[in-house]
């Protein structure tokens, strides 16, 4: 039976940047996360700039349950989500287009056991596939995985601080403000001199 | 002697003597003292100095990834990266040291980083007071995707101390939330590895 729970991690940042909880709908695709049992996904803003994320075990393994695995990872941009089956600690995780994330789903489960397929698998000579990994990537992504697992990979950077938003000026409101009150005690005024001169 | 082996005896004199005076500055220059440098305790960087980037003994403190797997160190606050299999500063191996360009549109600690040039000598203190100098060997501007793969930057080199000064780049521009599309690196080496 797989369950599904979202929790909210993120960090109230210096811009209160408001938390969507994706749609579970849209967030995570179900057919991949058959096989697995005890999932749940732990949604995630970005406010930053970040057009990719970084998988570290100090950082997000503290949030696995058990012996649960990571098992999906979704990167939400204004461009679309890119679905990642089984993410790993040390990649680098792009999306798509060089898109801002603006939020990132992680899945986790646990693998279900498969007694009779396993004994099934040892008597066929095709046993060397193994049983627990995905079994539907196609061919030239596992080659580009491969070829991006060969590369150094490291976390964003964001040293470019925050912006100051244009807010409203001070002045400007206390100028609004003036002109309303003047404006209301002219008002006033004259409706005192017509009220006298009648 | 023949007049014959005089002239390349000459020249390996003089090489030899070229070589231990570069070999005296390479002393001059990395300011070591050979004491022990660690995460944690007297052995942990403090302070960085950066000429170039008007920084004196700027302090420096360990700091990982954000939950959202960032390097995004606070306002005002330089930090060393501990994660990614990063190295402390001074240790053999490649080390990050971050901090702002900008923060609310303000000058941060990394403002004038990119006025450092190659050439440059920068120095790390640490706990125990001891130093250690590391000299600028290149610098660039790189898009935050290409930072993100750059082998000066994460890759697992073992042969010298390096050190990597990373803050965000302004010149190629902002993104539509404002954040900026560009960091600047600059890979500094410990001379004696």
């Amino acid at each position: 039976m797989t369950s599904r729970t979202l929790r909210t991690l993120a960090i109230a940042g210096a811009t209160g940047a408001a938390v969507v909880l994706a749609s579970p709908a849209t967030a995570v695709d179900e057919s991949q996360l058959d096989g697995y049992d005890n999932v749940s996904c732990d949604v995630m803003a970005m406010p930053g700039t970040a057009t990719a994320t970084y998988i570290d075990e100090s950082v997000h393994g503290p949030y696995l349950d058990g012996d649960n695995e990571w098992v999906a990872l979704t990167l939400t941009s204004d461009d679309g989500a890119v679905e990642v089956e089984m993410p790993e600690y040390g990649q680098t995780y792009d999306s798509d287009g060089g898109a801002v994330i603006r939020e990132i789903t992680l899945c986790q489960g646990t693998a279900v056991e498969a007694a009779d397929d396993d004994a099934a698998a040892q008597d066929d000579e095709d046993a060397e596939q193994a049983p627990a990994e995905e079994p539907s990537d196609a061919g030239a992504e596992a080659a580009d995985d491969e070829a991006a697992e060969d590369e150094a990979a490291g976390p964003a950077v964001e040293t470019g601080g925050p912006v100051r938003e244009a807010g409203v000026s001070p002045l400007l409101i206390g100028g609004a403000v003036l002109a309303a009150a003047g404006a209301g005690a002219a008002a006033i005024g004259v409706r005192r001199r017509d009220l006298q001169r009648r | 002697m023949s007049t014959r082996l005089l002239v390349p005896t000459g020249l390996l004199v003089g090489a030899l003597g070229v070589s231990a005076l570069g070999v005296q500055a390479v002393s001059a220059i990395q300011g070591t003292d050979g004491r022990p440098v660690h995460a944690e305790g007297d052995g942990a960087p403090t302070w960085v100095t950066v000429p170039g980037a008007g920084l004196d003994r700027e302090p420096i403190a360990p700091e990982g990834l954000t939950p959202q797997g960032t390097i995004n160190p606070d306002q005002g606050e330089a930090i060393w990266y501990a994660g990614s299999e990063r190295v402390v500063p001074g240790q053999v191996g490649t080390a990050v040291i971050a901090a702002h360009v900008t923060y609310y549109d303000e000058p941060d600690v990394f403002y004038d980083l990119a006025e450092v040039s190659d050439g440059e000598v920068i120095t790390v203190g640490y706990g125990h007071g001891g130093t250690r100098d590391f000299v600028v060997t290149s610098t660039q501007q790189v898009s935050k995707e290409g930072l993100q793969r750059s082998d000066a930057v994460w890759d697992d080199q073992q042969e010298v101390a390096r050190i990597a000064l990373i803050t965000c780049d302004p010149s190629l521009g902002q993104r539509s939330d404002g954040g900026q599309r560009a960091n600047f690196v600059a890979i500094a080496e410990a001379v004696d590895g």
